[in-house]
């Protein structure tokens, strides 16, 4: 089960999207079309509100990259938010937490 | 019991059942033994199975349960997609038990040629000073399953794998 909506009055220029559930193999693969459809040229920050989501294997956490790099090239950023303890872990892990702008309040 | 409605003859299930020493203390304990097709739904159905066992059966905790969730599905990602290069006509073998009470044992046997399995454990963080944009997007499965296991081992051609976790 994997969940994913943009909330986002827009008023600070940011791209809010909201991620719930898990993903996992067979749900990565929506996650980074919808993802990198959002993103698009990457001429917006990103904010990912994480409180909801229960599971990211390495196949999302390179899609996060892959998100990254996009905005990045604009000069932007992805903010992510409110990650839970399992899955932060997973950040500090692979390096990602110190690459990443990982916040606890949006 | 890890249950496949599946008619393939290559689902090979196993009964979880123990071996217990003199003292009916508990040696093995049998979880999965057998193939599984080289598929993603079949490989998120087999780790949901055998999670869900643990859970219910040895009551391992949620964070054990998240751990064992991910090194079983990195293993088997890896596996399936550079093991046997997304073949659906390969399979990957799976053995999980527990031995000496607490200590989960997953060895998973892909049909690829193998890897380098130096060059792989060798890998560390070197991309975080780097920039940004030069950081790759995948291979960093084999690091988390490093991180959350306690031992790992590989056959000599790097198509073995067996790693040890602690659950208790």
């Amino acid at each position: 089960m994997f969940e994913m909506k943009v909330d986002n009055p827009c008023e600070n220029g940011k791209v809010r999207i909201v991620l719930s559930g898990e993903i996992d193999i067979s749900t990565a693969s929506e996650f980074k079309t919808r993802l990198y459809e959002l993103i698009g040229d990457g001429t917006k920050d990103i904010e990912l509100i994480c409180d909801r989501l229960s599971y990211i294997d390495s196949t999302g956490l390179g899609i996060l990259v892959g998100a990254l790099k996009r905005v990045k090239n604009h000069q932007n950023n992805v903010y992510i938010y409110r990650l839970r303890d399992n899955i932060r872990k997973l950040f500090r892990i692979t390096g990602l937490d110190k690459v990443f702008i990982l916040e606890e309040a949006v | 019991m890890v249950v496949s409605n599946r008619q393939d003859d290559y689902w090979r299930l196993t009964e979880y059942k123990s071996e217990t020493d003199g003292a009916g203390r508990m040696k093995v304990k049998k979880i999965y033994r057998g193939f599984i097709i080289n598929d993603v739904n079949a490989v998120c159905e087999t780790v949901r199975g055998i999670v869900s066992y643990l859970e219910n059966s040895i009551g391992i905790n949620s964070d054990q349960s998240f751990d064992v969730k991910i090194i079983l599905n990195e293993l088997l990602q890896n596996a399936i997609e550079h093991g046997n290069l997304l073949n659906g006509k390969k399979k990957v073998f799976m053995d999980v038990r527990i031995r000496e009470k607490d200590v989960l044992n997953i060895t998973i046997k892909d049909q690829g040629q193998g890897f380098d399995v130096g060059k792989v454990l060798s890998m560390k963080n070197d991309h975080i000073n780097c920039d940004i944009l030069e950081l790759p997007e995948c291979g960093r499965g084999i690091q988390i399953v490093r991180s959350l296991c306690d031992d790992i081992t590989f056959n000599q051609r790097g198509n073995c794998i067996t790693v040890k976790k602690r659950l208790l």
